[in-house]
């Protein structure tokens, strides 16, 4: 498991909500985080790797490397973060399973589980990422 | 109004999603994959063109959300992202309630489609209704 620091920007939450459609969010020092959002606490990881870096290659991974695809996300709010307050950003592994595809191979199903503390170390968001690969693409 | 099962929101997210705004969400996001803006990369790694990354598409779809429950009324949200959302295109969030609970609070089953009536994210969530 590792975490990382996740502040909470108001000009970062306008933005956000421009990218989703809001189009015409304006900047609110109180804003209330959309549900997605903590999606984009990603910027803040020093492991994330679907950006520019100085000490790796771009792009990162090429798809037939078997790294598989986002296949689907769940977000549980214990309650919603607002601008202005810094959250820790815990990751850890989750759940694993397999399932039937529909063209007759097996497919993995793997959770990264992400919970975000707030100062008082309570839990406010955790959000499960789930990645999905062909079971014989996996190579540990 | 108290909310019933089988009550619907239906409301237009994305009109011609544009490729500009999938670059917004990448910078918004932090997530750069070449898969959503790059071109020349999505079609050598044999995809049709550019796509939609499937966040952008829940986070498109959270607006129905927003609108149903207000800033902070969910209490879970998850969605599965059954096929590529393309620029141009316009989707359309549906929201139908599954279950009423006793403390007021709602369940609604989720369904993304795209202009061909195509659904592309399935989903549901959980909350209190906002007010009026």
């Amino acid at each position: 498991m590792r975490s990382f620091e996740f502040p909470i920007e108001a000009g970062h939450i306008q933005e956000f909500k421009r990218a989703v459609g809001d189009y015409d969010a304006s900047f609110d020092p109180d804003a209330v985080a959309p549900p997605t959002f903590t999606v984009a606490a990603d910027r803040h990881d020093p492991e994330y790797d679907r950006r520019l870096r100085s000490d790796r290659p771009w792009p990162p991974v090429a798809p037939e490397s078997g790294s598989g695809f986002h296949a689907g996300m769940v977000f549980e709010y214990h309650r919603h973060p607002k601008a202005g307050e810094v959250l820790t950003a815990t990751v850890a592994d989750g759940q694993e399973w397999f399932k039937q595809g529909r063209r007759g191979g097996q497919l993995r199903f793997r959770e990264i589980v992400t919970t975000f503390f707030d100062d008082d170390g309570r839990p406010c968001v955790t959000a499960r990422w789930i990645n999905v690969r062909a079971a014989n693409e996996v190579r540990e | 109004m108290t909310p019933e099962v089988g009550d619907r929101h239906r409301q237009v997210v994305a009109e011609r999603l544009t490729r500009t705004q999938l670059v917004a969400y990448a910078g918004a996001s932090g997530d750069f994959h070449p898969f959503h803006h790059d071109e020349i990369y999505a079609t050598a790694h044999g995809f049709d063109q550019l796509f939609a990354h499937g966040m952008l598409t829940m986070g498109i779809t959270g607006q129905a959300l927003v609108t149903v429950f207000g800033p902070d009324g969910l209490h879970r949200y998850g969605a599965d992202f059954l096929k590529p959302v393309w620029p141009g295109d316009t989707l359309t969030a549906e929201l139908t309630v599954s279950a009423v609970h006793a403390d007021g609070s709602v369940d609604v089953d989720i369904a993304t489609t795209d202009q061909h009536g195509t659904l592309v994210l399935r989903g549901a969530a959980a909350g209190r209704l906002a007010a009026g």
